[in-house]
């Protein structure tokens, strides 16, 4: 008795199989699964009756989620690896090599070992709708296909357009896959059934089957000069190249996943397929083990663990909790938020102050959608139906049955508390009040504000349809029921969220503000100042810190420099060169002050900056020894994890998990080291403690905090690479 | 037997046809303006059970365009929606169906919409034509395609102007213009006496604009392309003068007219929707009546004097009401054109022939200028065919609760030869 693969006795020669697992919300391939595949395959085998097959999943929006991530995560060692890929190959092959038709009825998701399954099939059929979306994403979890995907995915639609599949994970839907020839026609879901059938009778009376296919299909050929092309080698072996180079820059080496992949397609070139089979096999065996697979693999587990709410809340989640928000400001952030929640189909309010604010809001979102349109990431339709769901106003008429209000406004606490007592009057009495602020408090807003309750926290991150995360704030007051229905909101428009408590930066921001300010210390000392952007990049950062500082306005990064120091003391105070610049902003409105400016492709200090840090080294005759790449390093990332202890022991955060989900979510914090904490649990909590101490006998803001010295303590261990989430409540 | 009210209405600023809303089509408008007015309400779509949308125009990709603009709004699936013509008074024509479905007990609250855009009336082909590319996708073979191309001549190109159609009245031949000036001539109104009517009607509205009469109705609008806030309606000409209108020439009868595109109404696009109720339903949802529609009545008259439409449709309405015209504190004349009015303005004083046929004649008499269209006209507001039935009554609701008036009485004037007009009472506290 099969779990997975459902079928009855074959209809006119037709085996219909529905693929749908009991136990599980969708289906992958475990090895139990494989095993029962292996089963079918061998009765279709042994079968005469039966002339055609089809494959169709029994679960909505799911066709394959592919192989079982559980139980990849549980493979120990090279040869176990190795086994797994073979075994797959083996049964797809032999699914590959049956005499009968087989055709896969692809409705919903069907990536990795999924498309790989489909892929052994002779005949894919999609369905049209926007859940139906095909990709190989092994490489994002530090992998690569391991059942025959990077030896069928070339054949089916050649070496040039698998590469962006294979080693990016690109995700692609039923039209963008016939149009490259991954699969056979595009249909609607509820056609599935019979178009298999129609196919399978076809195919079965056909004399010609190309004729046939020709007929049934039409495919559209690329010009020969362009096939021709691509089938030689010089340009496979030029595309590889290319493709390694870009994966290069981008990654400075940090993901040996993609190279693995370039290698693998490389060294199949000319060989047979029995040969390739086994290449792919030795390469993904090489990767299982890998430290930088292991963290890919705990994000993905933590990110599938963040979409379940936190463990105290005794709420349930209702997904139809949210269906009207108005968002008030139509700002950068207003806008974009008020897209997000539009797009997904939730009516918007959105509100400025005068008629001029807010057309250059709806600017703002139409700019978004003709981008997105022409990208191809949206249809016409679809973006006029974003638009549908948005109503633009400047006034507070229409609030009174809106689920949630997002205020997005002006970072003045005394404005935001006059806006926030005006909404008490204009929302109804469940409508929660949410303030996208990043630098106030937000139990400062919603004090004396009628039913504080209802406030809460929604921090979006610049720009918000762009970056993945949000942090969601609890006051001591927030009610559980607000929550849950922030939490609704953020689960609805597919953001990756954390919930914190109410301290000055949140999280994100309280962590990343003594990493940027050190930067502002270090430019006093370092003699290139390009030496502190290229350790952190080294590092894994996405950007440099001097970088981040201008993307943030030094403006801005002085104010929020000054805020911190006022909240946490003298450990967060203002690096001095921050407040030199902002005088000379001040002196002259137009002095350009970013830190960094490009000269040719390249960015460097910006002269006006390096003027200022040269008087001030002569003012101060700063005499230490220039600091070394290690020192910059962890004298940029140390603090970040200093900071973290603080946190977790204020209860900011109730997890070490939820300050690597958020930091790698929310600034890219190299995502191989897994985050702050796994990084400082792999390289050993005491080791950061002692390089601190060292340090703080010159700077005495790197002082390790008592509750770094507590997980220190405690030993390695503070993270389990892959902690069980389940603890945390299902909704 | 339930008795239907207004409880609120918005509409959107009308604009000078292909200006600042020539991206924005009539479903659109619409979507817009009934957003709004469910916001303005704090009405949940779900509370809507029908909606009713007067257009003229005709989009030719939402021939029904009222359901395309419920769904849109979000108006649940299972509501329905359809769509009235009535010419110049499908507005009027939404709003009096939406009453007769809610006294009779087919629904409890229905959205009354009136929209037209006239940027985006269709240029059509000529039926020639349309044959000839017809033929061509038929052939099959090179030689049959290239003879199906030769067919086709530079004269099929000329395209027909739908608005130039759609303003003809078929029957008689003549467009609406002429039968402003025919009225003209019969009612011996001379081109002074027109221009100087334009210019009032002007007045009014500019200083209505000025004194922000008309903002509590109006809601702000970001059109495609630019988002750039449209606040009010750009018709009206606050420096209007006697002798600017004196300059042009008229337009329809060239020569001998008096008739000109300055004592004309606007082309214009626009939207208006009335949310009406129940009294019962209205109450239940904490919403205050505006007003209510006493009665309505629609005549019709001979094609060719159709501009005399709302003196035999107010003659019924005043009948039925068993009301006479000194009893209304305002009174709305729709301005097609400046000689229209004045005809109906002297057919009001001395009913002419054909009147007689529909009882309630006895109950006309002269109208007091200082109530005839006191916020202006279409002249000056513009006239978006399907929308100014709903604007009459929009307004009008309004100016009585300002007034701190109760009844007045809207009427307008139909191409093909006809009247509608409606007893207006305000129920503002």
């Amino acid at each position: 008795m099969s779990h997975t693969w459902h079928y009855g006795e074959p209809v006119d020669g037709i085996l219909h199989v529905r693929i749908e697992m009991e136990d599980r919300p969708v289906n992958v391939l475990s090895r139990a699964a494989l095993q029962e595949l292996s089963e079918l395959v061998n009765y279709i085998g042994q079968t005469t009756e039966i002339s055609a097959v089809l494959f169709k999943s029994g679960k909505s929006g799911n066709f394959f989620a592919g192989a079982d991530v559980t139980e990849l995560k549980d493979l120990k060692g090279e040869q176990a690896v190795l086994e797994i890929s073979r075994f797959g190959q083996r049964i797809f092959q032999d699914l590959e090599d049956l005499k009968v038709t087989t055709i896969a009825l692809i409705a919903g998701s069907c990536v990795g070992g999924g498309l790989e399954f489909a892929m052994s099939c002779n005949y894919r059929i999609v369905a049209n709708d926007r859940k139906t979306l095909l990709a190989l994403p092994e490489v994002k979890l530090g992998l690569i296909p391991g059942w025959g995907g990077t030896v069928r995915m070339p054949r089916l639609i050649g070496l040039i357009d698998s590469l962006p599949m294979i080693l990016t994970g690109k995700m692609i839907n039923g039209f963008q896959a016939r149009s490259r020839g991954l699969v056979h026609d595009v249909v609607p879901a509820e056609a599935l059934d019979n178009v298999g059938v129609q196919i399978a009778k076809a195919v079965r009376d056909a004399r010609n089957i190309k004729a046939v296919e020709q007929r049934l299909f039409r495919p559209k050929k690329q010009p020969l000069w362009k096939r021709t092309l691509a089938k030689t080698t010089f340009i496979k072996k030029y595309a590889l190249k290319k493709a390694e180079q870009e994966v290069q820059s981008k990654a400075h080496g940090h993901y040996p996943a993609p190279i693995v992949a370039i290698n693998t397609l490389r060294s199949n070139l000319g060989q047979s397929e029995a040969v390739a089979f086994k290449n792919e096999s030795t390469a993904i065996s090489q990767l299982g083990e890998n430290p930088v697979t292991v963290e890919c693999m705990r994000l993905f587990f933590l990110q599938e663990g963040s979409k379940k709410p936190p463990a105290s809340l005794k709420v349930p989640i209702r997904p139809d909790s949210v269906n009207n928000v108005a968002v008030i400001g139509a700002g950068a952030m207003g806008a974009g938020i008020a897209m997000l929640t539009a797009r997904k189909g939730i009516w918007t309010r959105i509100k400025d102050l005068n008629p001029e604010f807010v057309g250059n809001g709806m600017r703002t979102i139409r700019g978004i959608l003709k981008k997105d349109v022409s990208r191809r990431r949206l249809s016409k339709l679809e973006a006029t139906q974003v638009l549908d769901h948005l109503s633009p106003t400047t006034d507070y008429r229409g609030l009174k049955n809106a689920d949630i209000v997002i205020e997005a406004i002006l970072e003045d606490v005394e404005i935001k508390r006059k806006l926030f007592r005006e909404l008490a009057e204009a929302t109804g009495p469940e409508t929660v009040l949410a303030t996208n602020t990043s630098s106030l408090l937000v139990s400062e807003i919603a004090k004396d504000i009628p039913h504080p309750e209802r406030i809460v926290g929604l921090h979006f991150f610049n720009p918000p349809h762009k970056m993945p995360l949000v942090e969601i704030i609890k006051t001591h007051q927030t009610s559980p029921e607000a929550l849950a229905k922030t939490i609704a909101l953020v689960q609805r428009i597919g953001k990756t969220m954390v919930v914190v408590g109410d301290c000055a930066g949140f999280l994100v921001n309280r962590l990343l503000s003594p990493y940027m300010n050190e930067a502002g210390f270090l430019l006093l000392e370092v003699d290139d100042p390009m030496e502190i952007e290229k350790a952190a990049i080294e590092f894994g950062m996405p950007m440099g810190p001097l970088e981040l500082t201008d993307l943030v306005g030094i403006d801005v990064a002085a104010h929020v420099a000054e805020n911190m120091h006022a909240a946490y003391g003298d450990r967060m105070q203002p690096a001095p060169l921050w407040q030199r610049l902002k005088q000379l902003r001040g002196q002259n409105e137009a002095a350009d002050t970013r830190l960094l400016i490009k000269s040719g492709k390249k960015k460097r200090i910006n002269p006006l900056v390096a003027g200022a840090i040269a008087s001030m080294k002569r003012d101060a005759r700063i005499s230490t020894a220039v600091p070394t790449k290690d020192a910059i390093i962890e004298r940029l990332v140390y603090p970040i994890i200093n900071e973290a202890a603080r946190c977790l022991d204020e209860n900011i955060v109730e997890q070490p998990e939820d300050v690597d989900l958020a930091m790698v979510f929310g600034t890219g914090f190299a995502p191989f080291r897994g985050g702050p904490m796994r990084y400082a649990d792999s390289i050993g909590f005491d080791n950061v403690v002692s390089s601190l101490e060292k340090y703080a006998a010159q700077h005495s803001r790197l002082t390790p905090s008592d509750a770094l010295r507590n997980l220190a303590a405690q030993g390695p261990g503070i993270t389990d690479p892959f902690r069980d989430q389940s603890d945390r409540a299902v909704a | 037997m339930s008795e239907a009210v207004i409880v609120g209405g918005v509409r959107t600023p009308f604009i000078k046809a292909a200006g600042l809303l020539n991206d924005t089509h009539a479903p659109e408008l619409g979507r817009l303006v009934v957003r709004e007015l469910l916001y303005r309400l704090d009405l949940d779509p779900a509370e809507v059970d029908e909606l009713i949308a007067g257009n003229v125009a005709s989009p030719a990709d939402a021939a029904n365009v009222a359901r395309v603009i419920a769904l849109r709004a979000g108006i649940p699936k299972d509501r329905v929606a359809h769509s009235v013509h009535r010419n110049c008074a499908s507005g009027m024509e939404s709003v009096t169906q939406a009453i007769d479905r809610i006294n009779s007990g087919q629904a409890e609250s229905v959205v009354a919409l009136g929209v037209d855009s006239m940027s985006n009336i269709p240029v059509l082909w000529t039926k020639q034509f349309a044959e000839k590319l017809f033929n061509l996708s038929k052939a099959k073979s090179l030689g049959k395609k290239l003879s199906a191309i030769w067919k086709i001549k530079l004269r099929d190109l000329a395209p027909q102007i739908g608005l130039k159609l759609g303003l003809t009245d078929p029957v008689t031949g003549l467009m609406m213009g002429d039968t402003a000036d025919k009225l003209a001539r019969e009612f011996k109104i001379s081109r002074e006496e027109q221009d100087e009517f334009a210019l009032q009607s002007h007045r009014k509205a500019s200083a209505a604009l000025k004194e922000g009469r008309l903002n509590d109705e109006t809601m702000t609008l970001y059109p495609e392309p630019h988002s750039k806030p449209v606040v009010q309606d750009d018709g009206p000409r606050e420096g209007q003068t006697m002798k600017a209108l004196g300059k042009l020439r008229p337009y329809f009868d060239r020569k001998w007219g008096t008739v000109t595109i300055g004592n004309s109404c606007q082309v214009t696009d626009g939207a208006v929707a009335l949310m009406i109720m129940s009294a019962e339903r209205a109450k239940k949802l904490g919403l205050e009546p505006l007003g209510r529609i006493r009665g309505y009545a629609y005549a019709g008259c001979d094609p060719s004097r159709m501009g005399l439409g709302p003196v035999y449709a107010s003659a019924k309405v005043l009948k039925k009401t068993d009301m006479s015209i000194d009893q209304m504190e305002l009174i709305e004349i729709n301005e097609a054109f400046a000689s229209q009015v004045l005809a109906c303005v002297s057919g009001f004083e001395n009913p002419p022939d054909g009147c007689g046929t529909h009882e309630g004649a006895d109950r006309l008499g002269p109208i007091d200028p200082l109530r005839l269209n006191v916020n202006g006209g279409a002249i000056a507001l513009g006239h978006p065919v399907g929308a100014t039935g709903g604007r009459l009554i929009l307004t009008m609701l309004n100016e009585l609760k300002r007034r701190d008036q109760k009844i007045g009485l809207a009427s307008l004037c139909i191409g093909g030869g006809q009247g509608g007009a409606v007893v207006i009472e305000s129920m503002a506290a």
